[in-house]
């Protein structure tokens, strides 16, 4: 079991003074079989009127809160002591092959696979076109293994596209991802999810965080560490499992999960509504520390 | 009664041989025979009577009735907004009361069944555990919103609830649709229901008609107990998109029949997990909304980030236990035409009962069976979306090109599970009057139901709607359609109960002031400012219209030079630069024409008249019945001016309808917070014409003949006042006296201020030490101190005017600085919002 520290700062300047702003989070790390989260400490500035935390439809940790007095800046820190347990990575070859999957879900007989059914569909930011199962079509030849296409899927985006956060932002559809070759986690993410619905299987949108490595000799810069994106697909017979497009690997121990959701839109860190303030320029921090390392 | 039995030969008159219903469509007048059905029997024996003149009277008392109570309809043609006045015939639907009997039962069973489903889906959602309901038609719905998990109302979700109902062939009636989401149309039913009993008194009395008072009464009820909390008084408000949107005029008109309150997005608040009402006096807390926006966009916070009608935070305020909202936020899921498909099953699940009314056979391409028999029977479908905002409403497989047909096959094929094909079937037809005959027109029912906590009344009528064409299928106000008004026939007579008397809370005015929001008070002050305006142009242009008349007056009279000018000063007309009496005024008959009706033109009539319009149907529910009766002669009047020859005709009409409308606001307005809103913007206004008037004037004054000033005479209505004053000689300085401070003048630019002064002390402490009131009094002393005895010889009649001019100067100042500073306080509280930018 690996314990980490992690700390997320979004910090806000705005050019006019905001009259009021109304919130929401998904910052706090959601307990599930991996993972379980100790301890959350929030800090708003200016102090919030009202911050309220409730699960979402999804059974994410969520936070509500609304500044009611004029500011022009707004600092959201949340800092939470979360334990990350190990994964058995299943065996990619023995899953069973994905039409079977497919078919398994339109026939759904669990609670699991009832739940997986939220994620089959178009949602918000995942429109899906012909485009995206024709880039998928490689990786899904007849009869391959699920879980194989799934990694296969992972590595061809890895290697495809480059990693580039000038070439998109948080609305930039993926079409033009695809057609650019370009962009962030965030990106590659829905375009993986988009490919697998395209062919009738169900994946899911993951936020959190990565725990990134200093290179050797050379000590961890506090603050150098990113929000980060990752996808999950599901099969009755593996249950849900991560993979990680932008880095070519199944999610382990280095993964921290804040929330999973359709895809950004449900889930997306921090969203509000604020009245007056006009343009806003943004700051965000986040440092993974690890704690104990058994 | 022998003449009942009768055949259409032997005694229609010449307008009912041309009612000819295809054979193969059920006709609700007649049966295949050509025989009045039974239940129409009474109501034919006195419309038969009617000739053609008579039946195109009582459409035009129609059409005028429905217009002076301003029953509108804004239809979106490149996406311009259109008001149409709305259509209604003469001649009922009507439904006998055994079949009312068992469409009852039906539709109740209907509410209930799916009221279950509502709840079931936004909690445990076990019709889809249970395989009971396709989780495509849930989980790939947008009108499934997820954020509103877990806070319907564990009562009654569904509250309010309408069907689309259409009689076939085989003559019964079949749901063609649900609306669930903000079922409208019943206060239209309503409007028609008035206005048929008032154009056809006697017919109405006779032919007992169920009434649809209880429906209504049952709403109001309704309504008050589903405060979240009980509450002796709880403060319950309709929140509407605004004055754009189709329906407007039903959300004030039941608003005010109702007695709630008419609210927009940014009249709320969300604070302290409540939703707040912004009153002038502060916050007041919101216990029931029932809504006109549709679910999606009532929460920019959680729902559609990129809506302007909605209040961030509303769903935490239902959440929190603090707000109702009817119907709940995610209820337009059931607005779905695949789940037709699967009611029979989920009422034996939820009810244990068979479904009783049927639903216009539908085939979900979501099915593969379903999507076969869709795809090979194309042209007997309507293709339909799963969720209005998909696709197109409805499109008839029939009417595409093959080309479009070839597009649609594969749209299906792509995303299948996100279109149904329902049966095209021909709907029945009914008499509508088309000007000059009879037509049998196709027709559809939609019906209303309000639950009130345990069961479900259904309104006894309804809207009718006809097609707007002879064949046409498609019975939609954005059609430009008719409607009608929907007689369910009684067994006995009900006693006649006025349809007002006992649930009415039409007030002369504005309501406690407590619940007048910075949105009111800034319409009821334009209202103000834009009706004087409009009435001292209306003067000032009837004076120089009657001139023109007398043509012994050329264009370059100084007097009719002065006016226009006056008239023109907010115009973009180039007479007000005319600097001198000798110039001519360019294209006199053109230009007076656009001041008139150039709507383009900022300050002409037209444009001033717009504006007024515009701004009274932003505040349509604060308004009496009377002032908006006075607002729609107004318009009326108005547009008589098309016509040359009724230009004064016209005017005359508009000066009497403005004095009308200051009579209703100084005699019958309650005197509350709204009202002194629209009486310090009509002060405002009068006081700055009327100086605008006079700086006009004394440009050069000593070159106006003495003619002019009997003009400002008879302008302002002072020749009496005048004459007890000074005599019969005209001297300019006392006219002057007379317009600016003369106490006894009611119309004095003094008495105006004096009264924006009494104003502002009740809207403010008499502590308080404001800009607007130091303004209000520096301008008061400056009047005071002018020198203004005519009989005075101190100063020549030049230097006087010079000195006048300085004065008014200074006073437009002072009141422009005044509405300012009003505006900046009172007026301007709606802030922009903006969507915070997320990280990545």
């Amino acid at each position: 079991m690996t314990q980490y520290q992690v700390t997320h700062q979004t910090q806000y300047q705005y050019k006019k003074e905001v009259a009021r702003c109304h919130n929401v989070a998904h910052l706090i790390p959601r307990n599930f079989t991996h993972q379980q989260c100790l301890d959350v400490q929030i800090s708003i500035l200016p102090q919030a009127n009202v911050c309220l935390d409730r699960l979402d439809y999804f059974g994410n940790q969520t936070t509500y809160f609304d500044i009611q007095d004029p500011h022009t800046s707004l600092t959201v820190t949340f800092q939470s002591t979360v334990d990350v347990k190990p994964r058995s990575l299943p065996s990619l070859e023995q899953s069973p092959n994905w039409e079977w999957v497919q078919e398994s879900l339109r026939q759904a007989v669990s609670p699991e696979d009832w739940d997986a059914a939220q994620f089959v569909f178009e949602s918000p930011n995942i429109p899906l076109f012909r485009e995206l199962k024709d880039y998928a079509a490689p990786s899904f030849f007849p009869g391959r293994p699920f879980l194989e296409a799934v990694m296969d899927l992972t590595h061809r985006i890895y290697t495809d596209f480059t990693f580039d956060p000038k070439a998109t932002t948080v609305s930039t559809p993926i079409a033009k991802v695809l057609k650019k070759r370009r962009g962030v986690c965030q990106d590659f993410t829905h375009l993986a999810i988009a490919c697998l619905r395209s062919y009738g299987l169900a994946a899911r949108y993951i936020s959190g965080y990565l725990e990134s490595i200093p290179p050797p000799g050379k000590p961890k810069l506090v603050g150098s560490d990113v929000s980060h994106a990752w996808f999950s697909a599901y099969s009755p017979s593996h249950g849900w499992v991560d993979f990680d497009p932008t880095n070519d690997l199944m999610p382990n121990q280095q993964h921290i999960t804040t929330a999973w959701g359709r895809d950004y839109s449900d889930i997306s860190p921090l969203k509000g509504i604020l009245f007056g303030g006009g343009d806003h320029k943004l700051q965000v921090s986040v440092d993974v520390m690890r704690m104990n390392a058994n | 009664m022998p003449d009942l039995t009768m055949n259409m030969e032997s005694s229609f008159p010449a307008i009912w041989n041309d009612y000819a219903p295809s054979g193969a469509v059920f006709d609700e007048l007649l049966t295949t025979k050509g025989e009045f059905r039974p239940h129409w029997q009474f109501l034919m024996q006195t419309l038969q009577k009617m000739g053609p003149q008579e039946f195109q009277n009582r459409k035009e008392a129609i059409h005028n009735q429905l217009q002076q109570d301003g029953v509108t309809y804004m239809v979106y043609e490149d996406s311009k907004g259109i008001e149409n006045l709305w259509g209604l015939d003469p001649i009922p639907a009507l439904i006998p009361s055994e079949e009312w009997g068992r469409l009852e039962l039906g539709l109740i069973q209907r509410a209930e069944v799916l009221d279950k489903l509502l709840m079931d889906l936004y909690s445990d959602q076990q019709v889809i555990s249970k395989r009971l309901l396709p989780p495509e038609l849930v989980f790939a719905n947008p009108g499934f919103l997820r954020p509103c998990s877990g806070t319907l109302s564990s009562k009654r979700a569904l509250v309010s609830y309408a069907a689309d109902l259409v009689r076939q062939s085989d003559g019964n009636m079949y749901v063609l649709g649900d609306r669930a989401q903000t079922p409208s149309g019943s206060g239209y039913a309503l409007a028609n229901r008035v206005t048929i009993s008032r154009i056809m008194p006697s017919l109405f009395r006779d032919a007992q008609v169920h009434r649809l008072e209880p429906y209504f009464r049952t709403l109001r009820n309704s309504l008050k107990k589903s405060a979240p909390r009980e509450t002796d008084d709880p403060f319950v408000v309709i929140l509407s998109p605004g004055p754009g949107h189709q329906t407007y005029f039903e959300h004030a008109y039941l608003a005010n029949y109702l007695g709630v309150f008419l609210v927009q997005g940014g009249d709320l608040v969300f604070k302290d997990q409540c939703l707040w009402f912004r009153s002038l006096k502060g916050l007041q807390k919101v216990d029931v909304l029932m809504r006109r926006v549709n679910g999606d966009y009532c929460d920019p916070l959680e729902l559609r980030s990129d809506s302007l009608l909605g209040v961030p935070g509303m769903l935490q305020a239902v959440r929190s236990g603090n707000l109702t909202v009817i119907n709940p936020l995610g209820a337009g899921v059931l607005q779905n035409p695949a789940l037709s498909i699967y009611l029979p099953a989920l009422s034996q699940y939820f009810l244990g009962e068979e479904l009783l009314l049927p639903s216009v056979p539908t085939f979900w391409c979501g099915d593969a069976r379903h999507r076969q028999h869709v795809l090979s029977h194309l042209d007997n479908m309507v293709i339909k979306p799963i969720y209005p905002q998909l696709a197109e409403h409805y499109v008839f497989g029939r009417n595409l090109s093959s080309a479009k047909k070839q597009q649609w096959i594969e749209r299906i094929q792509r995303q299948p599970h996100l279109f149904v094909g329902q049966e095209q079937i021909t709907f029945s037809t009914i008499p509508f009057w088309q000007g000059n005959r009879m037509e049998a027109r196709h027709m559809g029912l939609r019906s209303f139901l309000v639950s009130d906590g345990r069961d479900y009344a259904v309104m006894p009528g309804g809207l009718t709607r006809v097609a707007p064409k002879m064949g046409d299928l498609v019975v939609s106000n954005h059609h430009r359609g008719f409607s009608k008004d929907t007689w369910i026939l009684a067994s006995e007579p009900e006693r006649p109960v006025s349809l007002f008397s006992h649930l009415s809370y039409y007030t002369a005015s504005v309501r406690h002031d407590r619940r007048v929001s910075y949105r009111v008070a800034d319409n009821l002050f334009w209202l103000g400012r834009y009706a004087q305006r409009s009435e001292s142009m209306i003067r000032w242009l009837r004076q120089v219209v009657l001139l023109r008349m007398g043509s012994q007056i050329p264009d370059d009279d100084p007097s009719v030079i002065r006016i226009l000018q006056a008239a023109t000063s907010r115009t973009e007309l180039e007479w007000m630069f005319l600097e001198f009496a000798d110039q001519k005024l360019t294209a006199p008959e053109s230009g007076l024409r656009s001041i008139l009706l150039d709507e383009q033109m900022t300050g002409s009539l037209s444009f001033n008249i717009k504006a007024m319009t515009r701004v009274a149907r932003a505040v349509q529910d604060q308004l009496s019945e009377d002032i908006w009766y006075v607002c729609n002669r107004l318009n009326f009047a108005f547009s008589m001016m098309n016509d040359p020859v009724q230009v004064l005709e016209s005017l005359n009409r508009m000066k009497i309808a403005f004095a009308a409308l200051r009579g209703i606001s100084t005699d019958s307005m309650s005197q509350g917070m709204g009202w002194r809103f629209w009486d310090i913007g009509r002060r405002i206004e009068w006081a700055l014409n009327t100086m605008t008037l006079l700086h006009s004037a004394l440009r050069d004054s000593e070159s106006l003949p003495e003619s002019f000033w009997e003009f400002i005479l008879d302008m302002e209505d002072l020749h009496v006042i005048y004459r007890d004053h000074y005599s019969f000689t005209l001297n300019p300085i006392a006219i002057l006296e007379l317009i600016l401070k003369n106490a006894d003048n009611p119309r004095a630019v003094q008495t105006q201020l004096m009264i924006l002064y009494e104003h502002i002390s009740q809207l403010q402490s008499d502590e308080e030490e404001t800009e607007e009131k130091q303004l209000i009094l520096e301008a008061l002393s400056m009047l005071k101190q002018a020198q203004l005895d005519p009989y005075s010889e101190n100063m020549s009649p030049r230097e006087t005017f010079n000195n006048f001019q300085y004065l008014l100067n200074d006073l437009t100042n002072r009141l422009y600085a005044f509405s300012d500073a009003i505006t900046r306080k009172y007026l301007m509280k709606s802030e922009p919002s903006y969507q915070l930018q997320g990280e990545e």
